[in-house]
């Protein structure tokens, strides 16, 4: 059903209709802000970022088949013009620590318990996927996040299943100890 | 901070794959600014606006079209200038019109030193013209 209203607000944009488009960018802009931010680190980096995508997508929309889930080609794009992006501040700053700007950039939180205890978690996810590179980020942010699946995910990197497996492998051995040892030091505070 | 759904006390891989995709989804997405469709959908309509906006041509379809013309009457002129000298029907009707033409004298000793400046002296006020056209055109074209 979803999937269905989805389709119509496709169909709509393509028409120039921005009311649908803006349907469509409130749907997934959760999703294209989180890996812009796995991705550059920098909140007004993400937003400028995930700003550009979302205008670039709106460019290209014609160009959208329905061969595949909207929601894995706009990933797709996020994807690409987010590793440029990171090249490109890369080499403007290329003695900055990146990792220097992680744990106070991520603690938005709005008030509630609920969202508090998920802004914690987000942040140790963050913490933890900093010991990654940027690429696996990515895989991993796609696979547990999004909750894509393996053929899914090799659309988009243009890695075989093989290597996507042998990454998220290695990856899910890193997040796991490092998230382990982040829930034992925030126990013994 | 509340303990979260899964401790991370390791175990076989598929209870380690189930924790982390527990721990991501209890974590949710990093939310977006409040404003950003906002931002996105105002910026989709400036650069529609713009992208809108009529561009005037430095030359326009006619003139090309002129110019066109004009280059293939030229060759068709000299294609067909026979090779006897004597001139075709189309040389005669031409030679009836009395084409005012200017006379230069250049002196037979013109070095290749005052050639060139010369030269330079005629051509930059022509290239000066170019360039005021040129910049009124791209001024023209990103002001609307």
């Amino acid at each position: 059903m979803e999937g269905d209203q989805e389709q119509d607000w496709i169909r709509a944009a393509v028409k120039g209709d921005l009311q649908a488009y803006g349907q469509l960018v409130h749907l997934h802009q959760d999703m294209v802000f989180s890996l812009s931010l796995t991705l550059l680190k920098d909140r007004q980096d993400a937003e400028d970022l995930s700003q550009d995508v979302l205008v670039k997508a709106y460019r290209m929309l014609p160009q959208f088949k329905g061969l595949a889930p909207f929601k894995g080609w706009l990933y797709r794009i996020t994807y690409h013009e987010g590793l440029n992006r990171l090249k490109k501040i890369r080499r403007q700053r290329s003695t900055l620590d990146l990792n220097d700007q992680v744990g106070n950039a991520h603690t938005e939180t709005t008030g509630a318990l609920d969202e508090l205890e998920a802004a914690d978690k987000r942040k140790m996810i963050r913490q933890a996927l900093d010991h990654l590179a940027p690429e696996d980020q990515v895989l991993v942010q796609a696979y547990y996040f999004e909750e894509m699946s393996i053929r899914e995910i090799c659309g988009i990197s243009g890695l075989s299943e093989s290597n996507i497996k042998i990454k998220l492998y290695r990856s899910r051995k890193v997040l796991h100890e490092v998230l382990q040892k982040a829930w034992v030091d925030e126990q013994a505070r | 901070m509340s303990k979260p759904d899964n401790s991370f006390s390791g175990g076989p891989v598929d209870h380690e794959e189930k924790t982390l995709r527990d721990f991501f989804r209890a974590a949710g997405h990093e939310p977006a600014p409040a404003d950003l469709s906002a931002r996105v959908l105002a910026r989709i309509k400036t650069e529609e606006k713009s992208s809108l906006a009529p561009v005037r041509p430095l030359i326009p379809r006619t003139g090309w079209a002129a110019i066109g013309v004009l280059v293939l009457a030229s060759i068709v002129y000299a294609v067909s200038y026979p090779s006897d000298g004597d001139g075709t029907r189309l040389h005669e009707w031409w030679g009836q019109f009395h084409v005012p033409t200017i006379q230069i004298n250049i002196p037979d000793l013109i070095s290749v030193f005052q050639f060139v400046p010369g030269s330079l002296a005629l051509l930059f006020p022509i290239i000066l013209l170019q360039l005021y056209f040129i910049k009124n055109f791209y001024e023209g074209r990103y002001s609307r």
